[in-house]
């Protein structure tokens, strides 16, 4: 692909909260480039899932110019936006969000559905995709026989399993342990050297940070260019 | 299609919910079945019931006051009518479990012209209840109920009157509504019963010579009898079979009227029944979006989950009354409906009542999911 993965122009967005209307992205540009791994950082509240789901195509910005995978957000209608997003992006969410009633496949299978996919095929994807996250042995196992960090690979694995070009995650290890979280950074970090994956990852945690090529930080819903840290050693060495 | 299995594994996830709401559903669909079935045997009886020139004369105010028997020699002298028979009806116990029995008794040499129905004995058979005082004859679902042949005794217990009938079976009533009720001679019941109490007549059964006629044979019957003790009403057979019927339909609109509400009563808990499981799934409607599902997609999931579990509940609900109608012979107790089987109609009415429910109460909590927006219903903590 050509020209950046997002592409973002003077994006506003605010929310209603009554008659008022509370803005809490503030003129954002940012531009992701392919095979870039970025990492978005700052304080709670400061808009960083709200940035985040609109990359995802999940909600459209107020105002600016959204153009995701080479395709215009801002000007999507739902449906469009809903198939847009099955083919486009890979969404990994802090709590996992598996569907508890089905297996890890089942959950890995389910964005497949979408797509014209025969069953035999459908499965076939499912398994190499758990196997690209190291869980070939876990195939029938339900969300709740899995530990954290493995449901937590199962949801990658389900972002990954349509190929998407965009690989978004929200805190992805904010409710693992050191150990679980390691692995499910090195994991990103192998999606993106060995599969070429864009990656946008959002993360309290330096640590997490540290893996990422470019960090851009958020402040009130405003990117600060004075917080941009370019290399990830700066990242470390500005940890509290 | 593709999405069944997460939809039936969806709607599995509370088993005993799903299966109470189903059950709930099940009830509902068993009501309409037995009223549509109940309804079609009215109809079917009354069609039986053919334009012969029959005439029924009763007791005025209710076909359950007897008249007395000397009544009969009276009208036989009406102009115009030609045959006559006195029915008693009969209520008693028969069997090991003293098992409740309708029947009646009659003349039985005048029973062919005046009988409610043309071909419903055959001919060896009403011989053979002629030469034979204590002759009974018995609808066949008496017959199968207690287990009896031709040539059999069978005792009949009165519940009215205390008399023990010891009958011959010699043959079977084939009309349909007759086929839980049984026969016997007026003068055997008269005998059983001893000079002191003269059985009293539920109806006359009366032949006219012509149709011109019955208007008039109606109106000098009852004037025959005006202010006496026991005052008649004569009507045409077919009118006799409607007021029988409409006693049975008034029951029924009262039925029909509980129904509606319980149906009513039932969407509203299939309704909240979905409405709790997609509030729980809040959260997992917004992933399926997130990856992609489209509102309709997920309007569709959950309205199909509707549709299935009230679906499975109509399917319960219809092989339960097929297996309480048709097996058994379901008995409503005395009067002509006494016994009936379910039409395949009603099952056909029954399934689609329950798809239905299914749309109705669907249709809410599915138009509640299909709206939902993503970056809103993550932030949803149960
Ligand atoms: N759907 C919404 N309706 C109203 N306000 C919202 C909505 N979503 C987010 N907000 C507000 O927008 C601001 C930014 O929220 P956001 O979730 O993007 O923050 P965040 O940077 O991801 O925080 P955290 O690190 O705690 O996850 C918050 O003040 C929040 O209250
Ligand atoms: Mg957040």
């Amino acid at each position: 692909m050509t020209g950046p993965v997002v592409e973002m122009r003077s994006v506003c967005k605010s929310y209603r909260r009554g008659d008022r209307e509370l803005p809490v992205l503030k003129d954002i540009s940012l531009c992701v480039e392919p095979r870039e791994f970025l990492a978005l950082m700052g304080p709670s509240g400061s808009g960083k899932s709200t940035l985040l789901n609109l990359m995802a195509g999940f909600d459209r910005p107020t105002s600016g110019t959204l153009v995701v995978a080479g395709r215009d957000l801002t000007r999507a209608t739902g449906p469009e936006l809903a198939r847009w997003r099955a083919g486009h992006v890979g969404f990994v969410f802090q709590l996992y969000n598996l569907l508890p009633v089905l297996t890890a496949r089942e959950n890995v299978e389910l964005p497949l559905l979408l797509a014209n996919l025969s069953r035999a095929e459908r499965r076939r994807r499912a398994e190499t995709a758990l196997a690209l996250v190291a869980l070939s042995d876990r195939l029938d196992h339900y969300p709740h026989q899995l530990s954290g960090g493995q449901e937590q690979r199962v949801a990658i694995a389900r972002a990954l399993v349509s190929d998407p070009p965009l690989l978004l995650a929200d805190e992805p290890t904010g409710d693992l342990d050191a150990e679980s979280a390691g692995e499910v950074l090195s994991l990103l970090d192998d999606l993106h050297r060995e599969l070429d994956k864009t990656i946008v990852v959002v993360t309290h945690d330096p640590v997490a940070a540290a893996r990422a090529r470019r960090v851009v930080r958020l402040e009130k819903g405003v990117l600060s260019p004075q917080a941009r840290v370019e290399r990830r050693d700066e990242v470390l060495s500005a940890a509290p | 299609m593709k999405f069944f299995p997460l939809l039936l594994k969806n709607l599995l996830r509370r088993r005993r919910r799903a299966a109470l709401t189903a059950s709930s559903v099940a009830v509902c669909v068993f009501i309409l079945v037995a009223l549509v079935t109940l309804t079609t045997y009215m109809k079917n009886i009354i069609r039986e019931t053919d334009s012969r020139l029959i005439v029924i004369t009763r007791g005025r105010y209710s076909f359950l006051d007897p008249l007395p028997y000397a009544y009969r020699a009276k009208i036989e002298h009406v102009p115009g009518v030609v045959a006559s028979n006195a029915v008693t009806l009969i209520i008693g116990t028969a069997g090991d479990k003293d098992e409740v029995v309708n029947g009646m008794a009659l003349i039985p040499e005048t029973y062919l012209d005046t009988g409610p129905q043309k071909e419903e004995i055959p001919p060896r058979d009403f011989d053979a209840f002629v030469r034979d005082r204590s002759a009974i004859l018995v609808g066949p679902v008496m017959a199968r109920r207690f287990g009896w042949k031709i040539g059999d005794t069978v005792t009949i217990r009165g519940s009215r009157y205390p008399v023990e009938l010891r009958c011959r079976l010699v043959g079977y009533l084939t009309a349909e509504i007759l086929s839980d009720y049984f026969a016997i001679h007026r003068s055997y019941l008269e005998e059983a019963l001893g000079p002191d109490r003269e059985p009293g007549v539920h109806f006359f059964p009366l032949k006219v010579e012509s149709r011109e006629a019955i208007p008039r044979v109606i109106g000098q019957i009852d004037a025959l009898f005006a202010n006496s003790a026991a005052e008649t009403k004569s009507e045409p057979q077919r009118d006799f079979m409607m007021s029988l019927a409409s006693l049975a339909r008034n029951i029924r609109d009262v039925v029909l009227a509980m129904g509606l509400v319980i149906v009513l009563a039932i969407v509203l808990v299939v309704t909240n029944s979905m409405a709790i499981s997609v509030r729980e799934r809040t959260r997992e409607m917004a992933v399926l979006k997130a990856l992609g599902f489209t509102d309709g997609q997920v309007l569709k999931l959950v309205l199909g989950e509707a549709i299935l579990l009230a679906m499975s509940g109509g399917v319960l609900g219809g092989a339960v009354s097929y297996a309480i109608f048709a097996s058994s012979g379901f008995d409503l107790g005395s009067g002509p409906a006494g016994h009936f089987a379910v039409q395949p109609l009603a099952l056909a009415d029954g399934l689609a009542l329950s798809l239905l429910i299914g749309v109705a109460a669907g249709s809410f909590p599915a138009l509640h999911a299909s709206r939902l927006r993503i970056v809103e219903a993550l932030r949803w903590v149960r």
